[in-house]
């Protein structure tokens, strides 16, 4: 969980510079504000199981995520605002099965009572990345027909 | 809680609304003051409460949207704040003690958080109701705060009920008789 808000809030910090919309910019900044918020609690947890040196250790950019930060950075306008959206949600959606299944698994009160808090905020941002992208979609088809 | 039977602690209409106004807009925007600042030293965000208010109406976009969502957010606070002080107001009077007031306020504050955490928010905000969950003790304070200015009624109908110069030399003009068997 906690390579995953770092890896959320380093997209989300790109896509606050490079979205072409003003949605888009503002979805990053609450991507940046919730996982940095989300990954606090992480952090208290593992200090307090005393799993913090591991946790550090375990957390490193895997190649597929240096792949996505390059195609974000490279990539533009509309064209930026779409990569961008399209990963958030296939992130979010991979978070979220990922949390229920620990959520199953797990036998820590503590631990539960965090993935509860938690999901709601994710679903949030799954469904604000479907909400926006439905938007680029409907405004570029837009401009197809005017255009 | 209502002990005006006596002519000389008779409260008017008019104390009673103004004070409830003003009493639940202190009352909202401590609460709203509270819940900002907190997210602001926490990072969830300084319009993050404001936004999530505003979802009553956009639902989960709100969090995206412009200042439009912002106004929405402070308008629900202390137009629900306002309502709650003029209904608070109904239930007291010049005679009402400070103490008495502001123990009122804190247990309908306490009231107020149990039904929006329990009965409100789950089924109309979804959005604020997952945001709160990350920050319970705040939101109960906040509740607090809002009972703290309800509770500030009853001296804001004293304030309101005092009577001026003005009002007793027109009412003199208009009941002498009563004027004369005063001065008796």
């Amino acid at each position: 969980m906690h390579q995953a808000n770092l890896m959320e809030v380093e997209l989300a910090k790109i896509a606050r510079e490079k979205g072409s919309t003003s949605a888009v910019r503002a979805y990053a900044d609450q991507l940046v504000q919730d996982h940095t918020n989300l990954d606090q609690s992480v952090i208290a947890m593992a200090q307090q199981s005393g799993n913090l040196k591991a946790m550090h250790r375990a957390a490193h950019e895997s190649a597929d995520e240096k792949t996505v930060e390059q195609k974000l950075k490279s990539a533009n306008g509309a064209k930026f605002d779409k990569l961008f959206l399209r990963q958030a949600s296939a992130d979010h959606q991979k978070l979220i099965r990922k949390l229920q299944q620990d959520r199953e698994d797990a036998s820590d009160d503590q631990l539960e009572a965090m993935i509860d808090k938690m999901l709601p905020i994710l679903e949030q941002h799954k469904d604000l990345a479907k909400i926006l992208m439905d938007k680029e979609q409907a405004s570029g088809q837009a401009n197809r027909t005017h255009g | 809680m209502r002990e005006d039977g006596n002519a000389t602690l008779h409260t008017s209409p008019g104390a009673r609304f103004a004070a409830g106004v003003v009493s639940g807009l202190i009352g909202g925007i401590l609460m709203i003051g509270l819940m900002i600042g907190y997210a602001q030293m926490t990072g969830a965000g300084l319009t993050t409460p404001l936004k999530a208010l505003g979802a009553f109406v956009y639902g989960v976009e709100a969090l995206v949207m412009g200042p439009e969502v912002i106004l929405a957010g402070v308008l629900i606070q202390l137009g629900v704040a306002i309502v709650l002080g003029i209904l608070f107001a109904l239930f007291m009077s010049r005679a009402t003690s400070t103490l008495a007031g502001l123990c009122a306020g804190i247990i309908v504050g306490i009231v107020i958080w149990v039904a929006m955490d329990l009965f409100v928010l789950p089924y109309e905000n979804p959005t604020m109701a997952a945001r709160i969950a990350l920050e319970p003790f705040a939101y109960f304070i906040a509740h607090l705060l809002l009972g703290l200015g309800l509770g500030m009624t009853p001296a804001f109908i004293r304030a309101f009920s005092r009577e001026r110069p003005h009002d007793s030399e027109s009412r003199d003009r208009a009941h002498p008789s009563a004027a004369q068997t005063q001065s008796i």
